[in-house]
Parts: structure tokens; sequence; C-alpha cells
């Protein structure tokens, strides 16, 4: 498969009665989540990219092919910017079955199909439903779909407005799986908008990030913890840690010992190789404080640490904990309540011990 | 029994819902995707002949399409004949007094379809004309099932704009209604009352129908 070089670049202002939006961006390869409150802007500046708003002002180009100027009056009709788009609700046609929602741009298109129909069949996995009526799917099922339909038309680019926040914990993880498939295997690039940064965090490469119309940061997925000005105290709500790391040995128990940072972590895991790359989830209130090293516990993971720093929030407190000495940029937050930060009396520079229980890391290949 | 109001009552209401169906389809569509403030005018002019007494729809018909008005010089000019009066008249005054129902039940189901399956089907390549034949159509397609069945029971039951556009003309324009008013006034009860059983079992069967196309079984592929 050939691998073309997507770059989507923009600058838009719209205004509306009680709010405007100005931005500018360049969204390269990979998985980009826009992230922000409501509010912030995310659908609005989703639909200015799709075209099913029209901006003000300012450019859209994909792959150096322009698609909206507002100098030279361009408007290119949304049946001709070959970008696919997935609604929140996904918008399955439902007087069509499986089959024929799949196949329904097929037949507006002269175009060959740049994906092979089998690759996003397999990659999706949706042969067993093709027959299926849209009313008998589950979200899953619904949400593999209507990817699958807006890959058929071969998209440059793949669009989703809040891909995660209807579905429940294991969809999560399947559809992040899924996601990843797309953008790698397929080569389409994928900009999504959520307004959830563990969720933007378990799947993209990069965050651009949006307050009140404006853009305000586009940085690295894994520098999130280096840039705790750009979010606000409630984005941390259940935050998300994502570390990399290698996978050391998969034992015959279902678990697994991946290096990450230069510590040893045990996780819960099945079908990994050794010397995997892996992609290691914590959530922030899943990994608990001891200033001293437990060893009669039953939580796998007991990791030396040392407090970088404390951040009070509105409802808690996140410590961040510097994992490797040699590398100062890799932080691992951890949530707890004012109480436990009183009785512990934990302070910056303090060396501490972080017990994460094998089952609270989510591994992802 | 005299069959000639039954057939001509059947013909003048299939032909005035076949006229109104794509006029119906388009205004719906139009009304859809309109702003609130232009959506308003257009839908109090389509509900006009619903709320006018049909006397008066009739004789607004007749200044119109009759020998001196605008409509009816132009058919002169170019057919060489007059329309009022004529089974063309019955059939023009059922179109109008039955559009505004069979408006109605498209509109309701055009402005039900969530835009955004247009707006997906528009991402996946299809023209503005192809989403409304490909999207739209089919998913308002119980509206406008059941706006032909409101709409073509309505042109069945037409009387008051009939009678003064098209006359009560015994084989050329005399309808169901216009004849069931004759044989009262003639005395012929049962005459009347047939006619009226036949009137009836039509409204009954078109309901049922309307009904069942509303509700369909789970199984059903309306």
């Amino acid at each position: 498969m050939t691998h073309s070089k997507n770059i989507l670049e923009f600058e838009f202002s719209k205004k509306f009665d009680d709010f405007s939006l100005n931005c500018k961006g360049k969204f390269d390869t990979g998985i980009t989540a826009i992230f922000g409150p409501s509010g912030s802007g995310k659908s609005t500046l989703l639909n200015c990219i799709m075209g099913f708003t029209n901006p003000d002002a300012g450019y859209l180009s994909l792959n150096g092919i322009e698609l909206y100027n507002s100098e030279t009056k361009l408007n290119q009709k949304l049946e001709n910017r070959n970008m696919g788009y997935v609604f929140q609700d996904l918008m399955l046609f439902p007087n069509m079955n499986v089959e024929k929602n799949i196949n329904y741009g097929q037949k507006f298109s002269n175009n060959p199909s740049r994906i092979p129909t089998e690759n996003i069949i397999q990659t999706l996995k949706i042969s067993p439903l093709m027959k299926r009526g849209i009313n008998n799917l589950s979200g899953g099922e619904m949400q593999r779909v209507a990817l699958a339909r807006a890959l058929k038309t071969s998209p440059r680019i793949l669009l989703l407005d809040e891909p995660l926040s209807a579905l429940d914990a294991n969809l999560r993880t399947t559809l992040i799986t899924y996601l990843k498939s797309v953008n790698e295997q397929l080569s389409i690039p994928i900009v999504c908008i959520s307004h959830s940064l563990s969720d933007v965090i378990s799947f993209s490469d990069s965050i651009y990030v949006l307050r009140e119309g404006k853009n305000i940061g586009h940085i690295n997925t894994m520098q999130t913890q280096t840039y705790p000005q750009l979010f606000s105290s409630n984005d941390f709500e259940g935050f998300e840690n994502i570390l990399t790391g290698i996978i050391i040995s998969q034992n015959s128990d279902s678990s697994v010992i991946i290096e990450s940072n230069n510590k040893q972590f045990v996780a819960v895991g099945s079908e990994f190789k050794e010397d995997q790359k892996v992609t290691l989830v914590i959530n922030a209130s899943d990994i608990l404080i001891a200033t001293e090293n437990q060893i009669n516990i039953s939580a796998r993971n007991s990791i030396e640490s040392k407090i970088v720093k404390i951040q009070k929030t509105h409802s808690n407190v996140l410590v961040y904990c510097q994992l490797d000495k040699n590398n100062s940029e890799n932080y691992l937050a951890v949530q707890i309540t004012f109480d436990a930060l009183k009785k512990l009396n934990l302070l910056e520079g303090q060396k501490i011990y972080l017990i994460i229980k094998a089952s609270s890391i989510l591994v992802n290949k | 029994m005299d069959l000639s109001p039954i057939n001509l009552s059947l013909l003048t209401s299939g032909i005035a819902t076949l006229i109104n169906l794509p006029i119906a389809v388009l205004v719906g569509w139009l009304i859809s995707k309109l702003s609130l403030k232009t959506k308003s005018i257009i839908e109090t002019i389509v509900m006009l002949p619903l709320v006018l007494p049909p006397v008066v729809v009739g004789f607004a018909l007749l200044k119109f399409f009759g020998m001196h008005g605008f409509g009816g010089k132009l058919i002169s000019n170019l057919f060489s004949t007059d329309i009022a009066f004529t089974w063309i008249a019955a059939t023009i005054a059922a179109a109008v007094m039955s559009f505004p129902l069979m408006a109605r039940s498209i509109i309701s189901a055009m402005e039900s379809i969530d835009n955004r399956f247009e707006q997906v089907a528009r991402t996946l390549g299809a023209k503005p004309i192809q989403v409304f034949f490909t999207i739209t159509i089919p998913l308002a397609k119980r509206g406008i099932f059941a706006g032909i069945i409101v709409g073509f029971v309505r042109a069945l039951g037409e009387f008051g704009a009939t009678i003064i556009f098209a006359g009560n003309i015994d084989g050329k324009s005399q309808t169901i209604p216009l004849a069931i008013f004759t044989e009262m006034q003639l005395g012929h009860t049962n005459n009347a009352g047939q006619l009226a059983l036949i009137s009836a079992a039509i409204a009954i069967v078109s309901i049922f129908i309307y009904n069942w196309i509303s509700n369909p079984p789970k199984d059903s592929k309306i």
C-alpha cells in the first residue's frame, strides 16, 4: 500500500452572537485530538473543517489542495472534500442494512477505492455483520460499521465527533484498538474531538487544545504531564497516565512484566511477545502512595519514586512523581485526597513508593 | 345503479393525488430546509385551502380558470378549450382542497428527518439531489404514503369547491358527494344511501391503510 503524507492546514474565524472561533493549526498523520471543555469551539472547528459550517474567513487545505479560502471565495462542496466524518450518534441509515450502509458512498464515486474493501472489513471485523439490520447491532458494532462506511469512500482524513463518549470501558478499549489499526494499517490520519483528557490520552498522538474558541497549544500526547498549564484542574479528573514500555516477559499466569522509564511494572495481559513495544495506561486514582516500601501487600507493583510537584485542585490533590531520575519530563500523576496529603505529610522532593495493582495497568499493543 | 359518479370520483381523486404528490414532496422538503420565518409564510399559503370555506376556494378557481380569468384564457389559447364545469375542473378542485392535508403529512415527515443523515450522505460523496432520492425520500416514505392516503380520501369527499367550479353535471363532473346531494334532492334516498355506503367503505379502507402505515407491524418493510 502506498503511504501518502496527509496534512491538514487551516485558519478559521467564525463569529456567532455569543461566541467566536479564531484558530489556526496543522494536523499531521497520526491521531490528533481536539480537546477542550464544553463550549470551547471543538464542534465548530470540526464542522468548519468538514464544511458543515462556513467560516467567516480563513482557509483550509488538505495535502496542499485548498478546500476553502475566503479570499478566493473557494468553498469545496461536502461531497468533493474527500473527508470521512463519523458523528457521535453515528447516523447509520435506518433504511439500509449494514452492507448497504457501508456501500452507500460507492455508487456515487467514480474514483477507484484506494483502500481495499477486504482491508476495511478485516481491520474492523465487519464480515459477520454485513446482512444484519442496523437495529440488530450492539453499540460497538455500530461504531465499527460507521467507521467502515466512512472508510469505504477512501477518505484522505477521518473526522470523528466524540467517538468514545457514549461507550462503556470495554467498548472504549476495543474502539481505541480499531482506531489505531485504521490509522496505522490503512494510513488514514484521524482528527477527533473530545472533552475528556483521559480519553484523549488513551488514543491520540497529539492534542490540539482549545479554550474559548482559541488554540492555546498543540502538543505531543506524551507531553501532557509536561504542560499542565494547558489544562484546567477539572481536566485531570479521572486522569489517565500514559507510559511507553517494552515487554520483558510474558508469564504463563497471564501476567506480563514491562519495563518503562527504567522501572519494571507487573500488569495483567496475555499474547504479548518479548521486546514488544506497548503503551501503559494507569488511572491517577488507581495509584496509592506509601512513604515506606511495602513488602507484605497484595498489589504487585511497589515502585520507588520522588515527588516533583504537588498540585491542589478544587476537589483533590495531584501528586506528580518522577519515575526515572534521568528523564525529568516523564511524570506519573497520582490523585489523592487532601486528608491523605495531610496525614502522610507529603512534600515536594520526598522519596515515596507508588503502589499499583497489576489489574490497574491497561496494556495496549 | 349509475356507476359514473364512482368512476369519476376515483379518476379525479387519483389524478389530483398524482398531481399533488410531487408538489407536496417538494414543498415538504423546502419547508424542512427553510428558516422559521420563511417556513411559516409558506406553510400559511399551503394551509389556506384548509381554513377557507370550500365555496370560496371554488369561487376563486372559477374566477381564475373561468373564460375571463387569467388561467382560463391561457388554457383557451393553448388548448382551445374551457375547463370550467368539466371533470378537469373537478380534478383541480379536488387537488387544491386535498393539497394541505397531503402536504401537512409530508412536511411533518420531512421535518422529522435528522439533518445529519443528509450531511453524512454528502460526506460519502452523494450530491444533494442524490441525497434527496436515496436518503430523504426513503426516510420520509411513511409520511408520504400517509399523505397520499389522506389526500386521496379528502379529494374523494370534496364537495363545496367542486360544485362551484365544476358544477354538478351528470356523467361529466358529478362526483360521489355531488351525486348523493342530487339523489337527496330528488328524494332517491336509497340511491343516496348506496353511494354513501360506498363512500364510507372507501374511507374505512383508507383509514385502515393509513393506520397500518402509521403503526406498521414489526416485520413490515414500510
